[in-house]
């Protein structure tokens, strides 16, 4: 069997590829922003209301009036999407701002100060790393029930700890660089030097942090729809259209449920990737 | 006397970003069996490159010219199973830095029998007692207990003579150190390099030893050849080159060793830095340093050729002989 | 190697009295009277204190909640409010479908992942295949899978059933084949990304430049040297693809009209059937838990600097 040896990239061949441009970076973010512009104007762009029931064309293939046919009840399954996009993807949105900023507040501080601090919040993230996403919304739903806030809540303090301890690894090593030091000797305060300082030499770590969680967020909270515990009907998510759509499938018309899955699938993929790009372009180390 | 190995011509390239980029011009050289031959050198020289040129070694999509004469065949264009026994049984390589070139998660006994087991079908146990005498060789004495340990159990120095005594189980001929004593302290350099030279002497095999340190290599080898930017610029017997050096190069790294000797207002360089192989232009290598340039030396690349008993790479050797400790300030032979 | 592994026991005992303590307190915020639950609607209050008594309600935190702990390590795991039943009964048949459905699923994902991991690291041309494979594969969440596969594989081509857990063993295998594909989908990509990255970061390893100067034939390099010190890694996130596992359970079960813990953990939640989300949390985490714990183990195992301590 032949075996190729790979040997590792030089740093020169690091930075040439970075001045190229990036077309998988590019499509992506071109989806990226698509789907957002779609979901921000989507009262604008959609052919009808999502909501419209119209039994007498359930569950038709594309035509003219439906470019992507409608589902079980007649919907028009183009404008639930579109309308779907508001909500899968404010949710996650949401997740992401509350754990990236939480966990960059608990990591830069968890990093500058050391001691006692860190020592605890290292062990209370420590416990929460027992739960997966999932298992913790489950519980928050049956605490509060179904709907969007308590996921959303549960979810941001499920992702708090992965985002804390990459962050914390990251603000660390910056911490202790000589620069950090001669500021401190210098006699600059605190808030100062991490504010002015610190935190905007981490924030590309924090970016792609954010990046990569938005797609976990976003498959938990569409994974939690589908369950029937997140947004109620007749809201259009694509999660919850999935669900819908299921039975759909046994009579022959999986549309109602593959296009919103499609679509899914697609977006993680997009910020994945944009993630995953942008951070070898930052030279930061993922994970 | 028919040389043990020849390397004639030796041309590298490497891809780098697609494109083939030089590491090694020209390296000519010859080793007589039981011979040591030092080969000197600053970083991005060439050296490293071409002793594993010589075992095959090179990255994927390296391009090599020229031939690698083992007795008589060239290495180069040997097939898989020839090339198999020449690793198995002829050519053995101690590497630089012993730590990171021994598998961690396996035992160092195992590190030592590997090849006996694999390549020559020994059994285990034959293989663990002629490893013990060797370890015993290296001045590694407790065998036994060694044998089961990992290898970050050692320290650097130990792991090192493990590494030579396992170059040495092979029974080759031809050793080929790669800076063997460089990441090691001071102290535990002298040891390793003592057992080092010591072992070779008594089995009488051949050395190319490979180091930046020139004091180090006219101290251990009985020939020196000096490497700079991918060439081989001087090549003469050890003693001589201390009085004989042909080639302003060597003169110019002589000239800046510190000497405890004698003091300096200055530590003398060599000015400007040392090229790489792939940055040499039309004529010699050196011609962007030396203190003897002329507009031949710019135009026209010198050929290595013989004088006053070894080679030099220079237009002007026959010329400057003798006037080259002149033009180095605080050169330090007396 | 006692130390290592007392440390490691230790800490998994800590976590898993921490957590349970999290998921007790947690219901215990929920709002609500359970008195009135249980008594199913209208009540007068002499009923409810009734209740109240009988079931330790005014009793404080902590009894309760280490009335609850210990009754759950003997295995009573208290009623069920919707049912008014022993959780324990309630939770026994389908812990059975859910145990099953995990470890085919996980031997699908070590024995894919791996493989594919592998042989893309070996081979340029299927690495880029691989690549992109994955990049869609850690996309697709396992509900989205389901649908696909339902449609593809039990509609169209009806190879497999639509729905339920069989009977009987080859029966299962048979119905929890489609759910285990789309529960182990997500981290078969996972894994296969990590373990072609793991060794080839193995193959540029000085100490293979070693095994080929020695003249070791490739096979073996790879077999003795490559993909040993790869598998590391891959021990490592072994612990979150259980979670992942765990947690994706619950949605594959759903999808499928399976009847195990997760999908009974989904309609208790509903229905605020505190006692069976309790019990079903637990159980879950646990298994979490205690399967990190049985991962850092086995790292310790493969990696003789973990287990002896590193020195210098």
């Amino acid at each position: 069997m032949a075996v190729d040896a790979g040997f590792p990239e030089t740093i020169t061949q690091t930075k040439r590829r970075a001045r190229h441009v990036d077309w998988v970076m590019l499509v992506c973010a071109t989806f990226i922003v698509f789907v957002v512009v779609i979901a921000i104007f989507a009262p604008v762009l959609a052919p009808h209301d999502p909501n419209q029931v119209d039994i007498l064309s359930a569950s038709q293939g594309p035509s003219a009036s439906h470019p992507l046919g409608t589902d079980v009840l007649g919907r028009d399954l183009l404008s639930r999407l579109m309308y779907g996009a508001r909500l899968s993807l404010s949710g996650p949105a949401l997740i992401v701002v509350i754990s990236t900023v939480l966990g960059t507040f608990l990591a830069v501080a968890a990093a500058w100060m050391g001691g006692w601090f860190d020592g605890v919040s290292s062990r209370i993230l420590d416990i929460l790393f027992a739960f997966p996403g999932l298992i913790f919304a489950l519980l928050a739903v049956a605490i509060f029930g179904p709907g969007l806030v308590a996921p959303v809540i549960a979810l941001s303090i499920a992702y708090l700890p992965y985002d804390a301890r990459v962050l914390r690894s990251v603000a660390l090593r910056e911490r202790n660089l000589p620069y950090i030091q001669a500021c401190y000797v210098e006699g600059l305060p605190t808030r100062t030097i991490t504010g002015r300082h610190l935190l905007p030499n981490i924030m590309p770590f924090v970016i792609v942090q954010a990046t990569i969680s938005f797609g976990y967020a976003l498959v938990d909270l569409a994974a939690i729809s589908y369950l029937g515990l997140g947004v109620a009907p007749p809201a259009s998510e694509w999660g919850l259209m999935v669900a819908n759509g299921q039975a759909s499938i046994l009579t022959g018309h999986p549309q109602e449920s593959i296009y919103p899955g499609l679509l899914i699938v697609a977006t993680v993929v997009a910020f994945n990737l944009f993630g995953d790009r942008l951070a070898t372009r930052w030279s930061v180390t993922p994970k | 006397m028919s040389a043990l190995l020849e390397i004639q011509g030796l041309h590298v390239d490497l891809q780098v970003e697609g494109f083939p980029r030089p590491v090694i011009h020209d390296t000519t050289l010859a080793l007589d069996a039981g011979e040591a031959l030092g080969l000197v050198g600053e970083s991005g020289a060439g050296k490293s490159m071409t002793v594993r040129a010589i075992m095959r070694l090179l990255p994927p999509g390296a391009q090599t010219q020229g031939r690698i004469l083992y007795e008589g065949e060239d290495v180069l264009a040997f097939d898989r199973g020839a090339l198999r026994r020449f690793l198995a049984g002829e050519a053995a390589m101690i590497f630089q830095d012993p730590t990171t070139h021994i598998n961690p998660v396996r035992t160092i006994g195992d590190f030592l029998t590997e090849a006996l087991i694999t390549n020559n079908d020994v059994k285990p146990a034959a293989a663990r007692s002629q490893v013990s005498a060797i370890l015993e060789d290296v001045g590694i004495a407790d065998a036994e207990r060694r044998l089961t340990q990992y290898p970050h159990e050692l320290s650097g120095g130990l792991l090192q003579r493990v590494m030579i005594a396992a170059a040495l189980a092979i029974k080759p001929r031809l050793l080929l150190a790669d800076e063997p004593t460089t990441s090691l302290d001071v102290t535990t350099q002298s040891e390793v390099m003592a057992i080092l030279d010591e072992q070779r002497r008594q089995r009488g095999l051949g050395m190319i030893f490979v180091t930046h340190d020139l004091e180090l290599a006219a101290a251990v080898c009985d020939r020196i050849a000096v490497m700079y930017a991918g060439f081989v610029v001087e090549d003469r017997r050890a003693e001589s080159l201390h009085e004989d050096a042909r080639h302003p190069y060597t003169a110019g790294l002589m000239a800046s060793r510190p000497s405890s000797a004698q003091r300096a207002a200055r530590l003398w360089a060599i000015p400007g830095r040392p090229l790489s192989a792939f940055e040499v232009g039309e004529g010699c290598c050196f011609a962007s340093r030396c203190p003897f340039v002329e507009e031949r030396c710019r135009a026209e690349a010198p050929a290595l050729t013989e004088l006053d008993g070894g080679r030099v790479r220079c237009h002007r050797a026959q010329e400057l002989r003798g006037r080259l400790s002149e033009a180095f300030t605080g050169g330090s032979d007396v | 190697m006692t130390r290592f592994v007392a440390q490691r026991v230790g800490a998994l005992v800590l976590t898993l009295l921490v957590a349970s303590m999290l998921i007790f307190g947690a219901l215990y915020l929920a709002p609500g009277d359970p008195a009135t639950l249980l008594a199913g609607g209208h009540a007068t209050p002499a009923v409810l204190e009734q209740i109240r008594i009988q079931n330790h309600l005014n009793d404080p935190v902590w009894t309760r909640y280490w009335d609850w702990f210990s009754g759950a390590l003997h295995g009573d795991l208290g009623q069920s409010f919707v049912y008014k039943q022993s959780v324990t009964a309630l939770l026994a048949p389908r812990a059975g479908t859910t145990i099953f459905l995990v470890i085919y699923a996980a031997i699908i994902i070590l024995g894919v992942g791996i493989t594919l991991g592998l042989s893309s690291a070996l081979r340029r041309r299927l690495g880029a295949v691989v690549t992109v494979g994955t990049a869609i594969g850690m996309a697709t969440p396992a509900f989205v899978a389901a649908i696909i596969l339902i449609t593809v594989f039990a509609v169209n081509l009806g190879w497999f059933p639509v729905f339920g857990s069989g009977s009987g063993f080859v029966d299962r295998l048979w119905h929890l084949t489609l759910p285990a594909i789309a529960l182990a989908l997500a981290w078969v990509a996972y894994v296969a990304q990590i373990t072609k990255a793991s060794v080839r970061e193995e193959l540029g390893r000085e100490h293979v430049e070693t095994a080929r100067s020695r003249g070791i034939p490739g096979a073996l390099i790879v077999r003795r040297h490559v993909f040993r010190n790869a598998l590391i890694p891959i021990t490592t996130v072994a612990g979150l693809t259980v979670a992942g596992l765990v947690a994706g359970a619950v949605v594959v079960e759903q999808a499928f009209g399976l009847n195990g813990l997760g999908s009974f953990l989904v309609q208790a939640a509903g229905q605020k059937d505190f006692a069976v989300v309790q019990a079903i949390a637990l159980l879950l985490v646990a298994t979490f838990v205690i399967a990190n714990a049985v991962v850092d183990l086995v790292n310790g195992l493969l990696d003789p600097r973990v287990r002896l301590g590193k020195r210098g």
